[in-house]
């Protein structure tokens, strides 16, 4: 039994980074622009198939050249996105245009990939896979290359948050776009660059979860969701947070196993977002609702 | 003006977004057969003759959603069947003529899509494929009296009574029967663990299942999962500790084969069976060999029978479209057949005459089983095991059920 809850208890920290990653972009888009990008998941499902589907399998290009492009290529499209959607939208009335652009968006990028891609889902053989034991509990070697970069992307964005010019003022952006305005910073620009950087980041989940997902059109499914539900228990707006919050619901909703059946597990974690919502709605960490 | 340029830019995408569902599909005529200009009795006498001077069937396909692999394969099948049917002249001097809609593997659009089919005067209608949405569409084509085929396996498609709606695959029940006893009777299995998709498709085939244990008395246990789920280490190490030797696994694509890599990556030693999609390429290929190697997989058509229907039916396909094909185009090639054998035996295409020839339909020889219709309009009662070897999918055997 003991070897059991300690399976679960590292496959949930294994799959609540990959929930934490998904937060931790939705918190950098929320911060910048105030909005949620509700296409987030088909940009991930897109990066994996631009970086799977035609720098791998079609141009042959060696791994750290192709991650490089799918980055670049990404960022350029997340910065377009910004451009084409959120600046022109944030301002209006209600923010139920933005939303509906970003909910249409991804509609559109959703067929995109299957004209472009065609429907047949594909994978990377060979690629991160096989397995590491840790006592009686095996982790598949994906998972551990998973938590490594989460940290490595939760604290490199922290830094450059922290010390960077760019960064700086999208904390200031984050905090008062007026004021940040006063001040002489673009925000509009400003929005463009936080947006390409969460689809870098759409991009490193994509690239880190082929292995385990596989390539198909439904590649980022409910872990949008959960990713939404790590941001919100983690403390909204709070990059640290994401992963408190992600890991927090991988392993309880593990967990939850133990004492319900297992098709209740989604279940279990958007009862604990309401719950948050409800009685603590700045989360774990989070200073504001 | 900013805000006028942004408000058109969303109509003009929302309208994008809408249009295409009703958009008729690559492969598929945009034209409509008019009826002669008025209802069917003005034009002419009901149950006898031709309408028009093309016979128009309609498709309802999954272009578009979560299921576009699979749609893409329905279209393949039914068009090859209707090509065949006009190079060989037609029927009676009357080409036939496909229309596809895209109903967007929702159940609003296929409402849409029928209805839309039924007011251009269609004789039958082929798909839509998910039990959801066959179900959604029944009481229109009922009210259309237009014969329809779906493959939907669920049970419960067989008590809606509807004598329009017709099943052109092995219903749930028969390939869940067909799962356990082979199991249990040829694997020798003593505890079965059944992981299933949470939806119809999965409980479908859990009930059966169940009952079987309980009526054989076979140990049983259970552990469910939703379409989408990306992690099922809970429900396998549960499996594990309740001591399964042989996993039973109905669920949908994408679930299937991360269950396979992670059956394998948890070291579970067992035995398992599983639902069509394991002999299907878009499962087999995202696979490493080690993760389904020696699976049983139980489904409509495997390309490796020696069956001379499976044989003519797979070289026709491949020479058509250059790939093999797997059981929605065999299924829905085959339901293709049974409408356009029943439109040249009623003469006609008044849809009543023909649904009522569907009904008359026995042995008619398909690649994916022999087609007879019973009394719940179910066409076919056989389901065939296969073995997974090196990504290989070897036939084992056929297993008819009545």
């Amino acid at each position: 039994m003991a070897a059991t809850i300690i399976q679960y208890i590292i496959s949930g920290i294994a799959i609540g980074f990959i929930y934490a990653l998904v937060g931790i972009e939705y918190t950098l888009v929320w911060n910048s622009s105030g909005l949620l990008n509700f296409s987030h998941d088909r940009l991930i499902t897109l990066g994996a198939y631009i970086f799977a589907g035609t720098m791998i399998i079609k141009l042959n290009i060696n791994y750290p050249i192709a991650i490089f492009l799918t980055f670049l290529s990404m960022g350029i499209l997340g910065a377009l996105i910004a451009q084409g959607i959120f600046n022109p939208l944030r301002n209006m009335r209600s923010n139920i245009f933005a939303v509906m652009g970003t909910m249409l968006l991804g509609r559109i990028i959703a067929e995109l990939i299957r004209l472009i891609w065609g429907p047949v889902p594909f994978t990377l053989p060979g690629f991160m896979t096989g397995t590491v034991s840790i006592g009686s509990a095996q982790i598949s070697k994906a998972n551990i290359i998973i938590m490594i970069v989460s940290i490595l992307v939760a604290v490199s964005l922290q830094l450059f948050m922290t010390f960077t010019k760019i960064g700086k003022a999208m904390r200031c952006v984050a905090q008062n776009k007026r004021a940040s305005s006063l001040m002489g910073i673009n925000v509009t620009q400003n929005i463009c660059i936080t947006t390409g950087i969460s689809a870098i980041i759409c991009t490193i989940i994509a690239i880190l979860v082929i292995p385990l997902f596989n390539v198909t059109t439904t590649l980022a499914a409910s872990i949008g969701l959960k990713g939404f539900s790590a941001g919100v228990i983690g403390g909204f707006g709070y990059l640290p947070g994401a992963i408190v919050g992600g890991l927090f619901i991988g392993v309880v909703e593990n967990l939850s196993v133990l004492f319900l059946p297992a098709v209740y597990k989604d279940v279990v974690s958007f009862v604990l977002l309401i719950v948050f919502l409800v009685v603590r709605p700045s989360g774990f960490l989070g200073k504001r609702a | 003006m900013r805000k006028k340029l942004v408000a058109i830019i969303l109509v003009g995408i929302m309208s994008l977004t809408l249009t295409a569902c009703g958009s008729p599909a690559n492969g598929g005529s945009t034209e409509t057969a008019s009826r002669g200009g008025g209802t069917e009795t003005d034009s002419k006498e009901a149950g006898t003759g031709w309408s028009g001077d093309t016979i128009e069937i309609g498709l309802i396909s999954m272009i578009t959603g979560d299921n576009p692999l699979n749609g893409e394969r329905m279209n393949q099948g039914v068009q090859l069947a209707v090509d065949q049917f006009n190079e060989e002249g037609g029927i009676d001097g009357h080409q036939i003529n496909l229309t596809i809609l895209d109903d967007q593997t929702t159940q609003d659009m296929a409402v849409t899509c029928a209805n839309k089919l039924i007011s251009q005067g269609v004789c039958g209608i082929i798909g839509p494929h998910r039990s959801t949405n066959a179900m959604a569409v029944e009481a229109v084509i009922e009210a259309g009296g237009v014969p329809t085929f779906t493959g939907g396996t669920s049970p419960k498609i067989s008590e809606l009574g509807d004598q329009y709606l017709f099943r052109c695959r092995a219903s749930d029940s028969i390939f869940a029967e067909a799962a356990v006893a082979y199991a249990v009777n040829k694997l020798g299995s003593q505890k079965i663990g059944m992981l299933f998709n949470n939806d119809d498709f999965g409980t479908g085939a859990e009930g059966v299942i169940k009952a079987y244990c309980e009526k054989n008395g076979v140990d049983y246990v259970e552990q469910g999962h939703n379409t989408g789920d990306k992690d099922f280490t809970a429900q396998l190490m549960q499996m594990k500790s309740d001591g399964a030797d042989t996993l039973i696994i109905w669920t949908h694509d994408a679930e299937l084969a991360i269950n396979a890599r992670q059956i394998y990556e948890l070291g579970l030693d067992v035995k398992v069976v599983s639902s069509p999609g394991v002999t299907m390429n878009q499962v087999i290929d995202i696979c490493e060999p080690e993760y389904i190697e020696g699976w049983y997989g139980i489904t409509d058509y495997v390309s490796s029978s020696d069956d001379p229907a499976v044989q003519e039916f797979k070289n026709a396909f491949m020479e058509a479209y250059g790939i093999e094909p797997e059981l929605y185009a065999a299924s829905y090639y085959g339901a293709t057949v049974i409408l356009l054998e029943a439109i040249k035996a009623a003469g006609t295409d008044d849809p009543t005459a023909i649904m009522e020839q569907v009904k008359k339909t026995k042995d008619l020889t398909l690649p994916n089983g022999t087609a007879s219709c019973d009394d719940v309009n179910d066409l076919i009662h056989n389901v065939n095991v296969a073995k997974i070897v090196n990504k290989e999918v070897v036939f084992e055997e056929a297993i008819s059920v009545e």
